[in-house]
Parts: structure tokens; C-alpha cells; sequence
């Protein structure tokens, strides 16, 4: 190989590619080609591989592979769930956090009454309370709250209603949540069903 | 809601971000070619199988970083690309070398077929050997150049790679192709 074959078969190989060759490239490359046997060979046999490569018989997928594929891939709704932006996520979820978190208001609402009861209604003093919380406690004035929740309470000075209404609020809070968990399985539930 | 077949790719994978029935459209559309590609890419059908079934599952699950104004088939074949080149990076050098040596002991074996079609039939196989036992880069941009049809701005995309380097890795890949198939005769 001389110093010539290398930039001829460089044209040899832009020519398999398609490329458009410029009259003096085609001549150049016509002249080396006619004087040199080996860039000739490799000209030909770089063709015929050519020719062999872009006319092997194109293999079919398994008549199974669609299906199989199928299966791996789990519901859309959930895996979309799973995989979109944290925005979209928000988006996704808030629907089913404001179904909970009335719920959950509830709850609180319940365990305010029923702390309400044990330490204002029952005459539990915060003063035995141990530490410095219960110092930082003390400092706060309940007389406004109390008066306040019992004025405008429906079970005003009937202590064990107020009992009542809190233990139920709790009870209903555990139960709503209870509720949507069976109502919306977690992904790795949806996913083993397919 | 039911695909049409006359829905283009990229509509159906916008949809199918939530609708499981369009992307079964697009694994019907894309899976022979796929498989075709992989097959290529590992000359094992079984292999080929389990990597377009990775493929796809991998396209399913990056749907939400799809962007619609480019071209789903592209995409696609970005990911089984990747696939393939990540599974060849995971056999080891023991299983290429082994794997290497089959094919040349192929493409040197000079026994003569009796027919023209048995001849024809003996080349190929040589010649995806060959194939075969390219560099995974050179392979990769021999087998979607040739076979696939893909154009070089393209495959520089699909590869990450620069223009002139897969023009460079082309011309490289198929002068050894030719190396061999020279020496088989």
C-alpha cells in the first residue's frame, strides 16, 4: 500500500456512503483504482460486504414477545403514578389526601376534646405537670379557652358528652382511613395482578 | 380508548403514558425491528428476546421524559441501543473473546457448500459472525447504518457520539468486515 492508497480508499469508503464524489475525486480515484490491484480488491470486497450486510434475511421476533412484554408492563394509571414528575404526583394524590385528610381533621378534633376534658373539664392541673414544659405550660392562661369552649360547646358543662363526641371522633378517623387504604391498594397490589 | 393504526407513534406514546392498550400498539409497531436490532447486536435469539423485552419495558417506564415533537421511533432505538451496548459491557471480556474466536473459526472454515443457496446462506452467517465480532461501537453503528437505515446525524444522537466519530467508526468497522471476509476465501 503507497502513500496514494490510503486517501483512495477514504473516497471508496464516502462512495459506499452515499457521499457525491466531485469530478476530480472520481477521477483520482478511477486513475488509482486501474493502477492498483490491492485498492481495487478492497473496493470490491468492501461492496460485496456491503451488499451482504444490508441484504441479510431480517429475523421475526417470537410470536410470544408481544405478550410477554405485555405483562411486564404494569397498568398504566398506576405505574404513571409511580414514575411522572413530582408535580404531577401532587396532582395525582391531592384528590386522595383531601379524601383522608378530613379524616384525619376529625381525629385531631377528637383528641383535642378529649385532652380538653382530662386537663380543663377534669380539673387536671397543668402546674403537676414535670419540667420545663410544664412550667412553659403553666404560664398559659386556659380560664378564655375553657369559658370560650364552654360557651359555644352544644354539650356545655355536660362532661361525659364531650367525652362521647371525642372518643367517637377518633373512632370514625380510624375508621375513614381504614376505608380508603382498602379502597386504593398499594402499586405493588396492582402490579402483582398483572 | 382504542388505538388506531392510523395514529403516528408519537401520538400513541403521549397516550400511552396512561393508556396501557397504546403502547400495546407501539410494542406490535416496533417489536420485530427491535428484536431485529438486538438479534444483530448479540446473534442470540434467546438474548435477543430478553433485551427487547428490557428495551420496551425501560421505553414504558421513561414515557413521562418523552418529548412528542421528536421522533418515537429515535427514542426507542436510543434505548434498546443502550440495552444491547450495557449487557455486552456486562458478559465480561472472557464470554467476548470465546465468542470471538467461534466466529473466526467460522468464517475461516473453507469446506465447500454443494449449492448456490447452502453458499449464500453459509456467507451470511459468516458475515453476521463477523458482524459479531466488531468492537460493540463499531457494531452498533455498522448494524443501524446498514441494517436499520439510520442516518449518521442519527446514529450520532442515538450514541452520543460525534458525527465524524461514528463516519470514523463506520469506515473502520467495515474495513474490518472486509479483513475478514477476505481472509474467509
Amino acid at each position: 500500500m503507497n502513500t496514494t492508497c490510503a486517501p483512495a480508499r477514504g473516497l471508496v469508503q464516502r462512495r459506499l456512503d452515499g457521499d457525491a464524489l466531485v469530478t476530480r475525486e472520481q477521477e483520482i480515484l478511477a486513475e488509482h483504482l486501474a493502477a492498483c490491484p490491492a485498492c481495487r480488491s478492497f473496493a470490491l470486497d468492501l461492496e460485496r460486504v456491503v451488499d451482504i450486510i444490508e441484504h441479510l434475511p431480517a429475523e421475526s421476533a417470537p410470536p410470544a414477545l408481544v405478550g410477554s412484554i405485555m405483562l411486564r408492563v404494569p397498568a398504566a394509571q398506576s405505574q404513571a403514578a409511580v414514575r411522572s414528575g413530582w408535580l404531577e404526583r401532587i396532582g395525582q394524590r391531592l384528590p386522595r389526601f383531601i379524601g383522608q385528610s378530613w379524616a384525619l381533621l376529625a381525629g385531631l378534633a377528637g383528641l383535642l376534646i378529649l385532652i380538653y376534658q382530662t386537663v380543663a373539664v377534669r380539673g387536671v392541673s397543668l402546674l403537676n405537670l414535670p419540667g420545663a414544659f410544664a412550667e412553659w405550660v403553666g404560664l398559659v392562661d386556659l380560664s378564655h379557652l375553657e369559658s370560650l369552649l364552654q360557651a359555644t360547646s352544644l354539650f356545655a358543662g355536660s362532661v361525659g358528652a364531650e367525652l362521647l363526641v371525642g372518643v367517637s371522633l377518633v373512632v370514625v378517623a380510624i375508621f375513614a382511613v381504614m376505608a380508603q387504604a382498602l379502597a386504593h391498594p398499594p402499586a405493588t397490589r396492582m402490579l402483582a395482578r398483572h | 380508548m382504542r388505538p388506531d393504526l392510523a395514529d403516528s407513534d408519537e401520538a400513541l406514546a403521549q397516550r400511552a403514558q396512561t393508556d396501557r392498550e397504546a403502547f400495546g400498539e407501539l410494542v406490535r409497531r416496533y417489536a420485530d425491528r427491535i428484536f431485529n436490532l438486538a438479534y444483530r447486536m448479540t446473534g442470540n435469539r434467546t438474548e435477543a428476546e430478553d433485551l427487547a423485552q428490557d428495551a420496551f419495558v425501560r421505553a414504558y417506564r421513561g414515557l413521562a421524559g418523552f418529548r412528542p415533537d421528536h421522533a418515537f421511533g429515535a427514542w426507542l432505538y436510543r434505548i434498546a441501543v443502550n440495552v444491547c451496548l450495557t449487557h455486552r459491557r456486562q458478559q465480561g471480556a472472557a464470554a467476548v473473546e470465546s465468542f470471538d474466536k467461534a466466529s473466526e473459526e467460522t468464517i475461516l472454515d473453507t469446506s465447500a457448500p454443494l449449492d448456490e443457496l447452502a453458499e449464500q446462506r453459509e456467507i451470511q452467517e459468516a458475515v453476521q459472525k463477523a458482524i459479531l465480532s466488531l468492537p460493540p461501537m463499531y457494531r452498533a453503528v455498522v448494524v443501524l447504518y446498514h441494517l436499520e437505515g439510520r442516518p449518521y446525524s442519527e446514529i450520532a444522537e442515538l450514541l452520543d457520539l460525534p458525527l465524524n466519530t461514528v463516519r470514523t467508526h463506520l469506515h473502520r468497522g467495515r474495513a474490518m468486515l472486509r479483513e475478514k471476509f477476505a481472509a474467509s476465501r
